[in-house]
């Protein structure tokens, strides 16, 4: 119950996140973020500008107190950003998309807890490499693109595919996986039934016709149903 | 931006609930302490070449080990994969290192378990290392409604 709980006010809290980094965004250099973060001024506050300005600067940074105003206003939505999401999860370019979309990205999280419980509600576990693993990308993709359609789906996918040190097979198979996601809720969306039933039974149809990337199969795929 | 007292207050209400959840439970997350984890698989002395040759048994006897030595603590990332070996297990994103260390088979009634790494907020070294549950949970304790459609 207290889990549930949890991920109720996670997913609020990430929305309220999500809305000031909307609201508060500009664009300011991130070395004077990060200076401006060091410092231990506190955005918003009344004194902000001053202590901002006054501030000591190293040679990599004396252009940021030209930038108070807006650090003094925008540094908030940065640290919201990563205190508020769970940022050891997240690449690079994820944080960037979410906070150039922040609205659509609550949907792309969203989308990814209920792709994740769709695989372990079918496969029992989500690991990495066999069939759970491409039925998540697969379906996470189509939930995704049935939200926010094939472009921004493609763009959001492929921020999180970033990963440094990840293997390039892994990376090729997780992007292929994407984008058969994307292509079967594109089919389904044209035959007016891109629903989260038909995206699981696609997924399952694909991977037991090996139409779907496995690097390390465990040989099981189950038959849909709804529990 | 005009801020007004509710949306402070409500605010900060369930910030301090998710920074607690999140930093506590993560999501839909249970963990397992190294002391339970000894209880559970033993108190296997770590050593890199056994757990990266090893299967989940022998993994699982030095899980206990790897948290409380802290041999791995501040290693890069990428340093770490090096050492213990290509993850294969799957928690929250692949940026996460996880090795499976019990899992359970088809048709099996019992909990899977696995190794993180979780990294500090430079996102590039070993802050932490977690045993998690990964395998099973009931439907409430997803903590998200089946999504209806």
């Amino acid at each position: 119950m207290a889990a549930r709980s949890s991920g109720k006010y996670y997913l609020l809290v990430i929305f309220f996140g999500l809305i000031l980094t909307l609201q508060l965004a500009t664009a300011t250099d991130p070395e004077c973020e990060k200076w401006f973060s060091k410092s231990g001024i506190r955005p918003g506050s009344i004194d902000c500008i001053v202590k901002c300005t006054s501030a000591s600067v190293g040679m990599d940074v004396f252009h940021c107190p030209s930038q108070c105003n807006d650090l003094c206003k925008t540094a908030l939505p940065r640290y919201a950003l990563d205190q508020l999401t769970y940022p050891k999860g997240l690449t690079e370019a994820d944080k960037n998309l979410i906070s150039k979309f922040p609205k659509d990205a609550l949907k792309v999280f969203e989308s990814k807890f209920v792709a994740e419980r769709a695989v372990a509600r079918f496969f029992g576990d989500n690991w990495r490499n066999d069939e759970s693993d491409a039925f998540r990308h697969f379906t996470w993709a189509a939930l995704i693109t049935e939200a926010l359609g094939a472009e921004k789906a493609r763009l959001f996918l492929n921020a999180h595919e970033q990963v440094p040190n990840q293997a390039t097979s892994e990376k090729e198979m997780d992007q292929s996986n994407n984008d058969s996601g994307i292509k079967a809720a594109e089919i389904l969306r044209g035959e007016g039934k891109l629903t989260q039933e038909e995206i699981e039974k696609s997924a399952l149809k694909a991977l037991r016709e090996k139409r779907l990337k496995v690097l390390s199969p465990r040989g099981n795929t189950p038959e849909w149903s709804k529990y | 931006m005009k801020w007004n007292i509710p949306v402070i207050f409500f605010g900060t209400v369930i910030l301090s609930g998710v920074l607690f959840a999140t930093d506590n439970r993560y999501i839909r997350s249970e963990f397992l302490s190294s002391k339970r984890a000894s209880e559970k698989w033993g108190n296997v002395s770590f050593d890199v070449k056994k757990w990266k040759a090893g299967d989940e048994k022998i993994r699982a006897a030095m899980a206990a080990n790897l948290i409380e030595g802290k041999k791995i603590i501040g290693k890069s990332i990428a340093l770490a994969q090096d050492e213990l070996g290509h993850p294969d297990g799957y928690f929250f994103s692949e940026l996460i290192p996880a090795y499976r260390i019990e899992n359970r088979k088809a048709g099996e009634r019992k909990d899977s378990w696995q190794v993180v790494l979780i990294a500090g907020k430079n996102g590039k070294t070993v802050e932490e290392i977690k045993i998690h549950k990964s395998c099973c949970y009931s439907e409430e304790e997803y903590g998200l409604k089946q999504k209806e459609r």
